[in-house]
């Protein structure tokens, strides 16, 4: 990756969940992006008591191959994961919509609830808004009777700015 | 935790950051000032109640307190963070090495008080809307909150005043060499411990008391240990990502208008690393026009017996040579007294000098981001007089009998400058006469970073006159869209 996308990444991956719904709720949901991204994750439930150091550690380990997912594709009204390499195997797949977020402004919506996807999958919602040019901030929310929560987040950045 | 939504922010409260500030509260401006470092404990802000307080590096403080940063490309990660309190920020740099401050009142806490006008038409020729004529009003004004005068004419009781000195060398010229104005409280200051690592006891006037204490009942809203890592652009204006060290915390701020004021070195840092990420575009002359403003400092070793140089005000006065016009200053280790050493060592700096030569440089290194990293290109060989001030100090090496010593070779200077640079155009230049970036309105510059030629002189009042033209383009532009919606 360039610095670019290197910069983008590693800026957040330190930040406490707390923090990064305060950022979420100041960006515009924008278009839905097309194609590959390449995929960052950071702010695990349940790591964020851990000194920031050791988070941003281990969010840049899992940047690494250690970690199998490299990104998301959104074609239309469709997008899927994808393991190993960006055009790898996809699993978890959703559809793309626009509807209010859990802050109550409007985001993109990726609703895992497909048929495609095994049962365990389909209680995944993720809410995407845009970060930058080319530049997506996602969080993903587990749904179930009492609501969501909030599992972890990750950033989707444009393979045209990425490599 | 919805997102703040903020009128002006201005980032920085050194000579720029404070003085707009100041300016536009004046004129009536909500304004939120951020500033990465702490406010000081002096008595001025002790006696004002305001919490948080950081020492400042003296005693027991002087090694947990003296740097805060120590950046250089050969580090992991570019840089060392020692202490978020740390009064100083150093940047290696083989080429040019920058020494810069933090906290609130910036450099003011560890300037040494001159507060000098850079030469007449110091600010013709850059852009067809500034020049000198137009900023002598905001240079009276900084002079006059800053209480400066010269030394000379006040009392001939003050310590180690270059001009009054009876055993100062015939050769160190006073004569037709126009002392400096200091902000300084001759009246009823003390005169020691008042330079180089801050003055506790206030005898140094510095922004934090006199421009922005008074402020904070007129609703100035000054955040301390608040350090922004990111400006983006947004639709409605800025998008600010905000390190509160105070509670290890990160904030998003938005802001309609945003005045960088953090300091040549890290208003550098802060735009090109914004623009690297994506949050800034454009401005291709950025890091152009960089300079350190021709700064020499040396160590004389002149070991004079009986004498006590720490004593007096922040700097002794200028001095020159015979058949030479290089501007020199002397200073004691003022401040020594601040600093755990062997009282044998503390007597023997105390009887040694701190030379400084300074003059316009040619102002043309060029600072770059490689890999998150900031670089300079500065060749020496460019400026002569760099070169001069050499001569200089070697002429009073001879002279004297008593060694000086500098840095032939690393140039280092404490009043870095350019790369944001004003100008006509965006391809040669980053800010308009409005000190607005060229092509992203609301986003303006008012530190050292956007001063176009060298000063030659320290540039703190060149700095604040440039903030306070910038406040005077905010406030109209703020009147006229307030008449534009009445």
């Amino acid at each position: 990756m360039t610095s670019l996308a290197t910069n983008a990444h590693t800026h957040l991956n330190d930040w406490r969940d707390a923090e990064l719904a305060e950022l979420f709720s100041t960006l515009p949901a924008g278009e839905a992006p097309s194609g590959y991204l390449h995929g960052r994750l950071f702010a695990v439930r349940g790591l964020g008591a851990l000194p920031r150091p050791l988070a941003g550690a281990i969010y840049k380990l899992l940047s690494t191959p250690i970690n199998p997912w490299r990104g998301k594709s959104f074609h239309g009204e469709q997008g899927s994961n994808h393991l190993l390499w960006l055009h790898g195997p996809a699993l978890g797949h959703y559809r793309i919509g626009k509807q209010n977020g859990m802050d109550g402004q409007p985001s993109l919506w990726l609703d895992y609830n497909v048929d495609r996807n095994p049962s365990l999958l389909r209680a995944i919602r993720g809410e995407a808004r845009q970060l930058r040019q080319g530049q997506w901030l996602c969080r993903m929310l587990w749904q179930n009777d009492r609501g969501q929560t909030t599992l972890l987040w990750f950033t989707l950045q444009g393979a045209q700015h990425g490599r | 935790m919805a997102a703040e939504q903020h009128d002006i922010i201005v980032i920085g409260s050194g000579f720029g950051g404070a003085t707009l500030a100041a300016r536009l509260v004046a004129a009536g401006a909500r304004v939120t000032l951020l500033e990465r470092g702490p406010w000081r404990d002096t008595d001025a802000i002790r006696a004002a109640s305001i919490a948080g307080r950081a020492p400042l590096p003296a005693g027991k403080h002087f090694f947990s307190h003296a740097l805060r940063r120590v950046s250089a490309s050969w580090l992991p990660g570019g840089q060392i963070n020692l202490h978020h309190d740390g009064l100083f920020d150093l940047h290696y740099d083989r080429q040019l090495s920058m020494l810069c401050s933090s906290g609130v009142g910036g450099g003011s806490h560890v300037y040494s008080a001159m507060n000098v006008r850079p030469v007449d038409g110091y600010w013709n020729g850059h852009h067809d809307n500034v020049c000198s004529e137009s900023l002598a009003p905001h240079y009276d004004w900084i002079l006059k909150q800053m209480g400066s005068r010269t030394a000379a004419s006040s009392s001939a009781l003050i310590p180690n005043n270059i001009v009054t000195d009876s055993r100062r060398p015939v050769w160190m010229n006073v004569a037709g060499v126009r002392q400096p104005e200091m902000g300084f409280r001759f009246g009823d200051g003390s005169f020691s411990n008042n330079s180089f690592f801050g003055s506790q006891d206030n005898s140094k006037v510095t922004l934090d008391e006199r421009l922005l204490l008074p402020l904070l009942e007129r609703g100035l809203n000054v955040r301390d240990r608040h350090e922004v890592r990111d400006i983006c652009q947004t639709e409605q204006g800025f998008r600010l990502v905000v390190m509160d060290h105070k509670h290890n915390r990160m904030h998003t701020l938005l802001a309609r208008r945003v005045v960088l004021a953090a300091g040549t070195l890290n208003t550098l840092r802060l735009l090109f690393a914004s623009r690297a990420r994506g949050s800034l575009n454009g401005m291709p002359a950025l890091g152009l026009g960089i300079g350190g403003n021709g700064d020499v400092p040396a160590y004389w070793a002149c070991n004079e017996s009986g004498r006590d140089y720490s004593l007096g005000t922040p700097c002794h006065g200028r001095f020159a040579l015979d058949n030479d016009a290089t501007d020199l200053t002397r200073y004691g280790l003022n401040g020594v007294d601040c600093i755990p050493m062997p009282p044998t060592l503390r007597a023997r700096l105390k009887r040694d000098l701190v030379l400084v030569g300074m003059g316009a440089d040619s102002a043309d290194g060029i600072a770059r981001w490689q890999n998150g990293k900031l670089s300079l290109q500065y060749r020496q060989q460019n400026s002569p007089v760099l070169a001069d001030i050499y001569r200089a100090f070697d002429r009073i090496s001879a002279l004297s009998g008593k060694k000086v010593y500098f840095l032939r070779s690393r140039p280092i200077t404490v009043h870095p400058f350019g790369g944001v640079r004003l100008g006509q155009n965006s391809a040669s230049s980053v800010i308009s006469a409005r000190g607005e970036v060229h092509d992203i309105p609301g986003l303006f510059v008012a530190d050292g970073s956007a001063l176009p030629a060298a000063p030659g002189v320290p540039p703190s009042m060149t700095i604040a006159a440039w903030a306070g033209h910038v406040a005077a383009q905010l406030s109209s532009s703020s009147s006229s869209s307030q008449q534009e919606v009445a």
